[in-house]
């Protein structure tokens, strides 16, 4: 039976999960596991079925953009980019070590591919907007894509970006919310991420559509269309933290977190599972 | 550029001077962007706007935003000019500033305007920001403070030949006082110029309070003292081969419309610390303080930095 795109970036997501979890064989300390795993679809998505960079005779201009600006996902992308062949196993092999530019947050390498530096929360969506506005004045043809956190939401400088994006009508740039519910103290809703996203972002003037962000057929689909013209995108993608692996799920004190005793066996066998064959 | 110019751009301000720069740059058809926070007329550019449509952008009062979007823009190597108030863009951003200018050398102009105490009438919200302080403390930013209108106008032209970000320090009101009456000298950042020479004490100073320092030297020279002036125009990397050739001097003044703290002062006394042979550095500035609203002349009188106080300190330390 030929596998269709979702069937494959699911395989993918999970591979990634098996891949975060051989990395913490030689990580130094604790790593970030519920936001990396809540975003392992989205990142699938874009690297199997979106991002055109795996197409190495493209120039820089013409070469999507995605931005982590939820830098905290940084083994994520490293782990979609190493089964991309974007990262080579040597490089991933120095995850966490000392002097090694694999760091645990992401930091801009424009060699690597590593387009902006997230981890300073709130600061990857100006830039975008900042590319995709020199697009639009230069008519280079690359797209922009954002990912951040919900919990990120709650940064000022997100919404001055925002405002901005609608503004200049940029329908080359998409924003993607890892809507996974927590962040760093609790739950976003009981913190000041109460009231409707969407509607907020709507107001915004953004075409938002809101997805179960661990389906890659959604997820696909949502990336896929085209913007409404002169209207940014925003995908609410609704996701799970710690999506993958039953005791990081839907726990905040999985934020960052050493994996201790037998849990890094237990997690395996579960991803395991899911990855259909032994870790 | 002849004396002429240099009359017009003093009387053009600070920021008329920075606008008639990036205007004639635009002219002679150098690819640039032109990015404001919602300030492009007090930046002088009214022409830039009719004129150059393409090359212009307001972000709206947002200099958070504004440094992103520039960074954004600058992604192909286009250098962008982008300004707001010197407080605004350089403290409010400060996080910004040090991932996309600092760390990922964004190809950014950035220029703080009104810095030091040229809105000190309008109280501490808008004056004397610590702006030197904070670009010091990111590393990788070119910092240029100039002193006069024909110094803005090179000091722009030089940060757009610098491929990488520029902080350029805007100090002086609507009309500056000329420093360089025969304005044909070159500006090269990081080259400190003497405008005086001397031998017993050396006055180092950096933007429009260097014309205080001048008039400090004459009332020094009239007390005996032969005093050198120096324009530290560039903070950061700052001039250490000038440095050093004022080891021997009995004393040297550096003089901040600005905080003690991280500024052209702190600079100096970093290049001199651990040192054998150094002169006694006195640092005239503004000492963790907020001074109180007033005009500029009244803020420098309150902050030791009027020419007279000037030359008083150095005339009390050299009798210590």
């Amino acid at each position: 039976m030929i596998k269709d795109q979702a069937q494959i970036c699911h395989e993918f997501a999970n591979s990634m999960r098996k891949k975060m979890l051989e990395m913490s064989e030689i990580s130094s300390g604790p790593m970030h596991w519920g936001g990396s795993f809540s975003c392992a679809e989205i990142l699938a998505t874009l690297y199997c079925a979106v991002l055109n960079v795996k197409d190495k005779g493209l120039d820089d201009m013409h070469k999507d953009k995605f931005l982590l600006s939820k830098g905290h996902a940084a083994m994520a992308v490293y782990s979609a980019m190493n089964l991309s062949g974007l990262l080579s196993d040597e490089l991933l092999e120095t995850y966490q070590q000392d002097g090694s530019i694999i760091s645990e947050l992401l930091e801009a390498d424009r060699s690597l591919g590593f387009e902006t530096s997230g981890g300073s929360l709130g600061l990857g969506l100006s830039y975008g907007a900042g590319l995709a506005l020199a697009a639009k004045r230069k008519n280079y043809p690359y797209k922009v894509y954002v990912l951040v956190g919900d919990g990120e939401m709650n940064e000022g400088s997100i919404w001055e970006a925002l405002m901005f994006a609608s503004q200049h009508r940029l329908d080359n740039l998409t924003l993607i919310i890892d809507s996974n519910g927590l962040q760093s103290d609790g739950p976003t809703s009981e913190i000041v991420g109460g009231g409707s996203m969407k509607d907020r972002l709507c107001s915004f003037g953004w075409n938002t559509i809101s997805v179960d962000g661990h389906c890659c057929k959604q997820l696909t689909e949502a990336l896929a269309c085209s913007n409404e013209k002169g209207m940014p995108k925003a995908i609410i993608a609704n996701t799970i933290k710690g999506k993958g692996v039953s005791f990081f799920e839907n726990d905040f004190t999985w934020h960052d977190r050493s994996l201790k005793g037998t849990e890094l066996e237990k997690a395996g066998e579960e991803v395991s599972r899911l990855v259909g064959n032994e870790l | 550029m002849n004396s002429k110019n240099a009359r017009f751009l003093s009387r053009m301000g600070a920021r008329g001077a920075l606008g008639q720069a990036v205007y004639d740059s635009l002219k002679d058809g150098r690819e640039m962007y032109v990015v404001s926070a919602d300030l492009a007329y007090a930046s002088g550019f009214g022409r830039v706007i009719k004129e150059f449509p393409d090359a212009y952008l307001n972000v709206g009062i947002a200099e958070q935003n504004m440094i992103g979007i520039a960074a954004g823009l600058s992604r192909d190597g286009t250098p962008v000019i982008a300004t707001s108030w010197a407080m605004f863009a350089a403290v409010r951003a400060a996080d910004q500033i040090r991932n996309f200018m600092g760390y990922m050398q964004s190809n950014i102009k950035l220029i703080g305007m009104d810095s030091g105490f040229t809105q000190s009438r309008f109280g501490y919200s808008h004056a004397n920001p610590p702006d030197i302080a904070i670009m010091r403390a990111i590393p990788g930013i070119t910092i240029i403070s100039p002193c006069d209108g024909t110094e803005i106008y090179k000091a722009v032209n030089a940060a757009l030949d610098i491929n990488g970000p520029v902080y350029i320090r805007l100090t002086g009101g609507q009309t500056l006082p000329i420093i360089y009456k025969e304005p044909d000298n070159t500006f090269e950042p990081g080259k400190a110029v003497v405008l005086k020479n001397g031998s017993d004490a050396a006055l180092i100073s950096c933007g429009s309070v260097v014309a205080n320092a001048l008039k400090a030297a004459e009332v020094l020279e009239q007390n005996g003292v032969s005093t050198a002036v120096i324009n530290m125009h560039t903070i950061s990397p700052v001039d250490k081969s000038l440095l050093d050739s004022l080891r021997g001097y009995r004393i040297i003044a550096t003089i901040d419309e600005h905080l003690l703290h991280g500024g052209l002062g702190s600079a100096v006394a970093e290049y001199y610390c651990g040192q054998l042979t150094r002169p006694l550095h006195i640092m005239i500035g503004v000492d963790d303080s907020y001074p109180m609203p007033g005009s500029v002349q009244y803020t420098e009188t309150t902050q030791g930095l009027s020419p007279e106080q000037i030359a008083s300190d150095v005339l009390a330390n050299l009798r210590r």
